[in-house]
């Protein structure tokens, strides 16, 4: 089955497409970039990156714009999804929802629409689970936003490796956030995985932070081989 | 309600078969409507947890092995289950309860000789209890809804919740066999334990 990959470049989306890549043919990514920095629908901190990133993992990117105002937002995603299924005559969708039952009902209702299928591989999955796996499988995940206490600015541009895990699970026990920032506490960058095949470099980046909130914003990065 | 863990007695007394009716077996859509299903049996303290695709339950002598069988839901474009009921006769000889979500309580009610209807619900919607149940306990409450097909409740079974034609949940007279419309993985995991207890 021919399938396009909602893709905002976090570690939700490159997870369900990597699960994609193994059981059907993915042939595009389809990216929303959001003008609305509160958007519930769409990741925004870094949605830039997703450019460098189809071309790191090699697969075409259909990129589309949108102001974000709650439920227009979703024309704009049939509308990209539309293309999707004109240009690379896609079966299906993939999406990298975990919990969300906002975000998965309005994208299954917009398949159905489409006469288009609808996977969810992450769907429910354990979070500290899914941080563990990401890691063991060797995706290279960087935190690109912060958004809630008790993160500090040192936090942005992060490595998520087993100390970042381990800490994030701390602070799960102990202010009950969600380790995999699916509360929207933090937001993922990935540079490298399993479905890249070239990593991206970060040459240039700087931390907007402030009260506890704050992204680490890529200004210059490269493909490069592995 | 229960709490997330069934005791240790009933957990070590309890062997689960999970039924996948996804399109074909270890499919994409298996991580979204198996998995789940699978990892809150397992995280109730029940062990002995094995899952077997639709197309595998020709083999109906080993089923005896299981106390308890759950069969799955699958995606809303999914209906290649529906013109293989065949591999559903099992529902009426195992000895055993029986949950079915979503496209598992549809194979019931069609086993039973039920024809499921045309009913498209997506998204979060309320529960509307009708009959009294120590699974579904009393209360209405809201569900995450997945389907484009509904199943009818068959002859001498029992409406447990619904509204006007549609019915939501069902058991056998026996209480041996539940069905269920709704997908309980999300925000009603209690439902799965309260089958287990």
């Amino acid at each position: 089955m021919k399938l396009g990959v909602l893709f905002s470049g976090g570690k939700d989306s490159c997870y369900a497409l990597w699960k994609a890549s193994q059981k059907e043919k993915v042939v595009c990514l389809i990216t929303i970039v959001s003008e609305n920095k509160e958007s519930y629908m769409f990741h925004t901190p870094n949605i830039h990156m997703t450019e460098l990133q189809a071309q790191a993992i090699g697969l075409p990117i259909i990129s589309m714009k949108t102001q974000g105002e709650k439920e227009k937002e979703l024309d704009d995603l049939k509308n990209a999804i539309g293309v999707a299924k004109e240009l690379y005559h896609i079966e299906g969708v993939v999406t990298g929802a975990v919990e969300s039952v906002y975000q998965a009902t309005r994208i299954q209702r917009i398949c159905f629409d489409l006469g288009l299928w609808c996977f969810n591989p992450v769907w429910q999955k354990d979070q500290v689970e899914l941080l563990y796996e990401l890691h063991e499988s060797g995706f290279h995940m960087i935190i690109g936003g912060v958004f809630a206490y008790p993160f500090t600015e040192e936090w942005l541009g992060r490595i998520i490796d087993d100390k970042t895990i381990t800490e994030l699970k701390e602070l799960q026990k102990k202010i009950r956030i969600n380790p995999a920032g699916e509360g929207g506490e933090i937001e993922t960058l990935v540079l490298d995985g399993p479905v890249f095949r070239k990593k991206i470099v970060v040459k240039k980046a700087e931390k907007n932070f402030d009260n506890y909130a704050g992204v680490y914003e890529v200004k210059e990065a490269e493909v490069t081989g592995k | 309600m229960t709490d997330s863990r069934i005791s240790e007695a009933t957990s070590s007394a309890v062997k689960v078969m999970v039924v996948d009716t996804c399109y074909k077996k270890d499919s994409l859509s298996s991580d979204e409507f198996v998995r789940p299903i699978v990892q809150i049996i397992r995280n109730s303290g029940i062990k002995d947890v094995d899952v077997k695709h639709f197309t595998e339950m020709t083999d109906t002598a080993g089923l005896d092995a299981y106390s308890h069988i759950v069969i799955c839901g699958n995606a809303l474009m999914d209906d290649e289950y529906l013109n293989k009921i065949e591999f559903f006769r099992w529902i009426k000889s195992f000895n055993g309860r029986i949950l079915g979500i979503c496209a598992g309580m549809q194979m019931i009610a069609a086993v039973f000789g039920s024809v499921p209807l045309e009913h498209l619900r997506i998204g979060m919607n309320s529960v509307e209890i009708v009959g009294e149940d120590s699974v579904l306990c009393n209360k209405s409450f809201e569900c995450y809804e997945l389907h484009s097909k509904a199943a009818v409740t068959p002859e001498d079974f029992i409406r447990l919740a619904g509204m006007k034609d549609y019915t939501q949940a069902f058991k056998s007279r026996d209480c041996m066999i539940y069905g269920i419309i709704f997908h309980p993985e999300v925000r009603n995991q209690w439902i799965i334990h309260n089958f287990f207890s």
